[in-house]
């Protein structure tokens, strides 16, 4: 039993004890009037009492008792003195006020209709369970509880919770201006409540009412509070959820302006009531806040609020390619060198500080954060492997036409030695043959550099082609060339093959175009060499020559094959 | 008159036979018929009667077998031995087959007379002087003297060319480098020797020249030159080359042997346009080889309106020693 119900309970049982009350109230009173008149004299003598006299007296205890039995009047529409009414317009013979009589006058008026049925959408009463006088008692001015404790709101079919309750009635229920206070004169049946803009104006003009978004008031905001926390609002359900740092954002840093264009006041403006639709709410100036602001169609790409530090040189990258909302710096940054770049960080690179490559900002000073750095462009992102760029090359620009992955392969564990994917015959002008390939590099390499060399023969075996021309180291004046000279190649008597080739080799090799008389005379060259050397070196000994004098002698005979004669000359020369 | 001769003849070399009769065994010559291989006899001995055939030697490479510059240069200054043999040879009838061995005495004859005229002490040669003395004994051996085997003895390679190139009725090598001619055996240089020589027959024989000098190469070669203009001015020419000589050009086995054909362009005024050549050498497969055309493509630039096709050998400097072909054409133009 609710409270409603205890009080109507005990307003029954009252009125019941006042009739009676009355009636004995009534009765003893007429005995003392009738007693006392009689006294004074004012009333006849009861011999003397006519039919009139009963009949007036009746009459006036009559009206008395009417008076004391009906002490509150009517409601206006009633008649409002109840002693002019006619009681059993209303009321039957038990005093009660049957449902009938009421609809005898208001007519169309539908109550108890079953769940489901038309009427209960449409018509106030029909989900009224109960009689008519169970709400609309009369003698009290008025039909109805207008009073705002008393009033059930929640059966006027739009129940008050939340901000609702607290509203004053006035705000939906208009009433001419003179009588705004008067409940009594206020329209209340008939006030549109279907739809939230029925009283309230939308502060989003609509951004919310049509399109693939629609969705109702209700879907964000409730009667119990509709902005700051009490916005039922996923803003997932924008399309932008708002992660790490745009959670903590303040709503207007991104929605900036109004949907006509003006600045969004800050948060911090008085916070107030929902704002109503005019008339209803006229005079009551919609503040400025984040309803107000645009809200759909704020633009989502993040350069519509970041600055891009990368000064658009990452276009047409996604920023969502490497950062997240939560995190978008350090290692937090979703970027893998080797997927999202031109340029695999492998071997040493994988080690290295990004500021070792990345070491510039956009207006060539240091980067003071690598999100400021010139990430584009940097060398070796430019699609060639530019890798002087970060390198100094040690060949000086010598191997300038070759890609440098030719030979150094950036993902060994070294760049050098064993790991150079170099080839000398598939990389350089030049393969190396037997007897070449046991060379180390700088027999004939003298720097770093690498610089190409002549691939001729004279190109590094200068001194044996000078010979072969007559000319010997250490001599002044030049022999006449070698038959040789100019018309042999070199590789019909030096085999690429040839490991380590004999003076019998090389006797072979004469043969092979002469007869084999040229192979013993090349034989006997060589012991007349090896004599000669001896005897130069015992008098070079003998007269206390110097060590490089030796070697001259020694180079005298190596390019004694080449110019024998003039060769065999110098060393007797310097035998002597 | 002859009968004049005869007389005063028979009646000097009755009493010079006089004279050689008192020692049998040894001739008033007796030093070119000695068989001591340490002093053997000189070509300056036989220069007293075979005074043409001396000439010839003496300017031929044969005299200068050994002391050329470019052998002394080649042996080491003679140090390498092993060439003597053919350079300065014994007589070849002292070994059977191959080279001579090495004379030793007067190397510096090179290739003398005895290499090939003397055996054992006994003079030999193609033919018999018909003198009515002879102031030494010969032996005829005209068969192998005509043979081309004779030179082969030193000149291997060569005679293995010829053998592979020659046909039956090839000739050999006397056939071209000793040219045939029609005198006495010895030529008169005193008293003496005119009294001889006046016995002697006049028989047809060779020249000890050798040399290809002597050589008359008239039908050596046949080279083709067709010379075009082009449409842009420049010459086109095509040079070719056919050998009939039964080995290669240029031959031998040693030493530095040369042959090259170049084309010459010539202007209007005679001066040099271009030269375009080929160098041919037997070592290097090069070589012109009988029958085997060699052509020689070359273009010369505009203003060229002679071209000279030149076969020759060349030395060591490139200096033309001797030319073997040479055609000159103007340069055919076109409409």
């Amino acid at each position: 039993m609710t409270a409603r119900e205890r009080l109507a309970a005990v307003r029954a049982l009252a009125w019941r004890l006042r009739r009676v009350l009355a009636l004995a109230g009534v009765a003893g009173l007429a005995v003392t009037v009738v007693t006392v008149s009689i006294a004074r004299g004012a009333l006849p003598d009861p011999r003397r009492v006519t039919v009139e006299d009963v009949a007036l007296v009746a009459s006036r205890a009559r009206a008395g008792v009417h008076r004391a039995m009906l002490p509150a009047s009517l409601a206006p529409l009633h008649g409002a003195d109840p002693a002019a009414a006619d009681c059993a317009a209303c009321h039957d013979v038990a005093a009660r006020v049957p449902d009938a009589k009421c609809l005898a006058c208001h007519e169309g008026i539908v109550t108890n209709a079953p769940p489901g049925a038309a009427a209960r959408a449409t018509s106030v009463h029909a989900s009224f369970e109960g009689r008519c006088r169970d709400c609309h008692a009369d003698h009290r001015d008025h039909l109805v509880d207008l009073d705002r404790e008393a009033f059930n709101h929640a059966r006027a079919r739009f129940p008050l919770e939340g901000e609702h309750a607290r509203a004053r009635c006035e705000a939906c229920h208009e009433a001419p201006a003179q009588v705004a206070a008067d409940l009594t004169r206020m329209k209340f049946q008939g006030v549109a409540h279907g739809s939230c803009t029925d009283c309230h104006v939308d502060p989003h003009e609509g951004e919310f009412a049509a399109g693939a978004r629609a969705r109702g008031c209700t879907s964000c905001h409730d009667a119990h509070g509709w902005t700051g926390d009490a916005l039922r609002f996923d803003h997932r359900a924008s399309g932008f959820a708002l992660d790490g740092a745009h959670a903590r954002t303040a709503c207007e840093a991104c929605h900036r302006t109004t949907r006509a264009g003006l600045p969004v006041a800050a948060r911090g403006a008085p916070a107030s009531s929902a704002p109503l639709a005019a008339p209803r709410a006229a005079g009551l100036e919609a503040p400025a806040s984040l309803g107000h602001a645009r809200l759909r169609g704020t633009v989502t790409a993040c350069a519509a609020c970041h600055q891009d530090p990368h000064q658009g040189t990452l276009a047409p990258k996604r920023c969502d390619a490497c950062h997240r909302a939560t995190t978008w710096t350090g290692d937090d940054v979703r970027f893998d060198h080797d997927r999202d770049a031109t340029f695999a960080l492998r071997g040493a690179h994988a080690t290295l500080a990004c500021a070792r490559c990345h070491e510039r900002g956009h207006d060539g000073s240091p980067a003071a954060s690598l999100g400021r750095a010139v990430l584009r462009g940097v060398g070796p992102h430019q699609g060639a492997t530019d890798c002087n760029a970060c390198h100094e090359d040690p060949h000086k620009g010598a191997l300038a036409a070759k890609r440098c992955d030719a030979c150094h392969d950036a993902g060994a564990a070294a760049w050098k030695g064993e790991a150079l994917r170099f080839d000398h015959g598939r990389d350089a002008r030049l393969a190396l043959d037997a007897t070449h390939a046991p060379l180390d590099c700088a027999a004939c390499h003298e720097t770093k550099a690498f610089r190409p060399l002549e691939t001729s023969c004279a190109g590094c075996h200068a001194t044996e082609a000078r010979a072969l021309q007559g000319a010997l180291p250490g001599l002044a004046a030049a022999a006449s060339p070698d038959p040789h000279a100019g018309l042999v190649d070199c590789a019909r008597c030096h085999l690429p093959t040839d490991r380590d080739p004999q003076p019998a080799t090389f006797a072979a090799r004469c043969a092979a175009c002469h007869t084999p008389r040229y192979g013993e005379l090349f034989l006997a060259r060589e012991q007349r060499l090896g004599e000669l050397l001896a005897r130069g070196r015992a008098a070079v000994t003998a007269r206390g020559g110097s060590a490089a004098e030796q070697a001259a002698l020694d180079a005298l005979v190596r390019q004694g094959h080449h110019a024998f004669a003039p060769a065999a000359r110098a060393l007797q020369e310097r035998a002597r | 008159m002859r009968g004049a001769r005869v007389v005063i003849g028979v009646g000097v070399v009755a009493g010079a036979l006089g004279i050689l009769a008192q020692a049998p065994g040894c001739s008033l010559y007796s030093e070119l018929t000695r068989a001591d291989r340490a002093s053997t006899p000189a070509p300056n001995d036989c220069a007293a009667c075979h005074v043409e055939q001396h000439a010839e030697w003496q300017a031929s490479a044969h005299a200068r077998a050994f002391t050329a510059p470019a052998f002394v240069e080649a042996t080491d200054g003679h140090a390498f031995g092993d060439c003597i043999g053919c350079h300065a040879p014994g007589s070849l009838y002292d070994v059977d087959e191959g080279p001579p061995a090495a004379r030793l005495d007067r190397l510096a004859d090179g290739v003398d007379c005895q290499a090939c005229h003397l055996d054992h002490g006994e003079l030999v040669g193609p033919v018999h002087g018909g003198a009515l003395v002879e102031p030494h004994p010969v032996r005829v051996e005209r068969e192998l003297y005509t043979r081309s085997e004779l030179c082969g003895r030193c000149h291997e390679g060569t005679l293995a060319e010829w053998r592979r190139h020659a046909g039956p009725a090839e000739r050999t090598c006397q056939g071209c480098h000793m040219t045939e001619v029609t005198r006495t055996v010895t030529q008169a240089t005193d008293l003496t020797s005119r009294v001889l020589v006046a016995f002697e027959d006049v028989v047809p024989q060779r020249r000890h020249t050798f040399d290809v000098t002597s050589v008359d190469l008239t039908d050596a070669f046949v080279l083709d030159l067709s010379i075009t203009r082009g449409d842009d001015g420049g010459v086109a020419a095509v040079c070719s080359v056919t050998s009939r000589v039964p080995h290669l050009v240029p031959t031998g086995d040693f030493g530095f042997r040369e042959a090259e054909l170049v084309l010459d362009g010539r202007d209007a005024d005679g001066a040099s346009t271009g030269r375009v050549g080929r160098a041919l050498y037997k070592e290097l497969g090069t070589a012109l080889a009988p029958g085997e055309p060699l052509v020689l493509t070359g273009a010369l630039p505009v203003g060229t309106v002679r071209v000279e096709a030149v076969l020759s050998r060349v030395g060591r400097g490139g200096e033309r020693r001797h030319v073997l072909i040479r055609r000159e054409q103007a340069v055919e133009e076109g409409q």
